[in-house]
């Protein structure tokens, strides 16, 4: 495996690419077709031996971003470079040492898990020990043809491609999507030995938790545009979480029993003994509050990625 | 090392197959009719001075002789394949992988867009092989078995030469018509529209050839045809390779193999 040579993997600097600018609207000097941002002066780096999060809604520009990364898009402006070679130019040299789980990832389906490595190790040669311990971490029957596999299988088999090289740089889109709790686990675990190992990853997700317990730091983008880079620590802090409250009849506060305590955002009482909270991450105050009531009922959830976004506009 | 080129192989090899199997199978079946189809052939050949047999089987058609029948059959039964062939086969080896997204886990691996395309279409163009060698080999053994059986004098027998000729022209054509094909392809990159595009293409010169032949006024359209070189009727008529044919087929599908390289290598997979 090749060496790391530089602190920045990843250089994306001012990209922008517009869908539905065609050859002959450019010759016509006009634009004949819709016009869709994909994205627009996206800039970031991504250092060696990170985990990136890039986080973003349906539509966000998240995939756009990675093929243009891929060289799969051609860009209207802006520069990508990987271990400092030009992602256009040097192609083949950064395929060398990059492994890609796509969004939408598609195998070939008379062939089995097995034949696909054979298959992908002539271009880029497998790593037979941390493939065997691949193979023990998923589950799937890699002697299987793909077509005979569910979806969350067919995963595991592109997650175990595009590790078994245990690449230095690793792109993956949504890589967690179909797997179940346990493989999703598993599949974190290996990402953190890898970058325990100096090895980069760039994650794309919509799943905030999955972001929040594997990545070092996070880019959101929304409407093509890098809204946010942080530090995965900082917009930890920054989450908010919808807590629904049944009290048991005997003892129900009034809503302004509720503590005035910055980390409540919001108090609404939906029926006589049910209120809705809206609370930042330190919950540890309110919940102390709460022992002297008797509960009948609590359920807690994360808000939604886009509730973080709102919050960057408010 | 070829490693796409050996996988596709092993991927296609039913369908590669099965197409030239079903064609020579043509030949004994034909030739075991021959002897009771012989005086009848001779008669329906005043037939084929009819405009609608010439444009359906061309106009150097002759059915008298074993050789003149064997050509006819077997090349038109080759023809249509090719028609059918060129049209579906070359037009989605890329676009179907583009529909189903695994262009996109392969092309993250470091092999060159232009390596994967040659590769993919030398498999094509590798089973296009066999229908002239399968059917040299199937028509020698024919002509041996008939002319043992006494239903062909020996200098009846199909001329070998010919059929090498012919098997040649057959398999350029292939290689032209493939190539448009495929070119078709790369600038979609989507089945549907690639193989509609390929067929207007293909079958638009097959009709050039078929009417341009009929219609004076329309003649020319025959030089814009492929099907118009390297017709296995003309080769069995004139009794040779035709060499200015074989540079116009081949310069076609040399620089339609190119183009659509060079598209791929290109453009964007969006």
């Amino acid at each position: 495996m090749s060496k790391i040579d530089s602190d920045q993997v990843l250089q994306v600097s001012e990209i922008t690419k517009i869908y539905g600018r065609s050859f002959l609207s450019s010759i016509a000097g006009k634009t004949l077709s819709r016009r869709v941002v994909g994205a627009e002066d996206v800039s970031f780096l991504v250092k060696k031996g990170e985990i990136f999060g890039f986080l973003g809604p349906n539509g966000a520009g998240k995939t756009t971003t990675i093929r243009c990364i891929l060289d799969y898009l051609k860009m209207q402006s802006g520069k990508i470079s990987i271990f400092g070679l030009d992602h256009h130019l040097d192609a083949l040299e950064i395929r060398k040492r990059i492994g890609y789980i796509p969004g939408d990832l598609a195998l070939f389906k008379n062939f089995t898990g097995n034949e696909l490595i054979d298959f992908y190790n002539a271009f880029r040669p497998v790593d037979p020990v941390f493939l065997k311990e691949l193979r023990s971490m998923f589950r799937v029957d890699l002697s299987l043809k793909i077509k005979a596999l569910s979806s969350g299988n067919r995963q595991q088999v592109g997650i175990i491609l595009a590790l078994a090289a245990k690449p230095d740089f690793l792109i993956l889109d949504e890589p967690t999507s179909g797997l179940d709790p346990l493989m999703t686990a598993n599949f974190h675990r290996i990402l953190k030995n890898l970058k325990k190992e100096g090895h980069t990853i760039f994650l794309s997700s919509h799943d905030l938790a999955e972001v929040q317990s594997v990545c070092d730091r996070v880019g959101i983008i929304r409407d093509g545009r890098m809204i946010l880079i942080e530090d995965i620590e900082d917009l930890r802090s920054k989450f908010v979480q919808h807590i629904s409250i049944k009290f048991d009849t005997s003892n129900v506060p009034e809503i302004s029993d509720f503590p005035k305590n910055s980390s409540i955002i919001s108090v609404d009482q939906i029926k006589k003994t049910v209120f809705n909270l809206t609370i930042s991450e330190d919950v540890n105050s309110f919940l102390q509050w709460l022992r002297s009531y008797q509960i009948a009922r609590i359920t807690i959830e994360d808000a939604s990625l886009e509730e973080i976004f709102l919050q960057y506009y408010e | 090392m070829l490693t796409v080129y050996r996988k596709n192989l092993k991927k296609y090899w039913v369908l590669g197959i099965s197409f030239p199997i079903v064609i020579v199978i043509f030949i004994p079946f034909i030739g075991s009719l021959w002897p009771e189809l012989s005086e009848q052939m001779a008669s329906f050949q005043e037939l084929l001075k009819s405009p609608i047999y010439r444009v359906m089987l061309g106009d150097l058609v002759d059915l008298s002789t074993w050789q003149g029948m064997y050509f006819m059959y077997i090349f038109m039964l080759l023809e249509w394949v090719m028609i059918f062939a060129t049209i579906f086969i070359p037009a989605r080896m890329i676009a179907s992988e583009m529909d189903n997204n695994t262009l996109d886990v392969m092309l993250s691996y470091p092999v060159p867009r232009w390596q994967y395309a040659l590769e993919k279409f030398s498999v094509y163009l590798t089973y296009n092989l066999l229908y002239p060698i399968l059917i040299l080999v199937t028509t020698f053994l024919t002509n041996e078995l008939m002319v043992n059986m006494g239903w062909l004098l020996a200098e009846e027998a199909v001329d070998l030469t010919l059929v090498v000729y012919a098997g040649i022209g057959s398999w350029l054509l292939f290689f032209a018509l493939g190539s448009l094909s495929y070119l078709c392809g790369m600038l979609f990159l989507e089945s549907n529209k690639a193989m509609a595009f390929s067929g207007l293409i293909i079958l638009g010169q097959y009709m050039m050839e078929r009417f341009g032949g009929i219609v004076e006024s329309i003649n020319f359209l025959q030089d814009f045809s492929i099907f118009h070189y390297l017709n296995a009727s003309a080769i069995n008529h004139s009794g040779k390779l035709p060499i200015a044919d074989v540079l116009i087929v081949a310069s076609v599908g040399i620089l339609a193999t190119a183009g659509a390289i060079f598209v791929f290598q290109k453009r964007e997979l969006a």
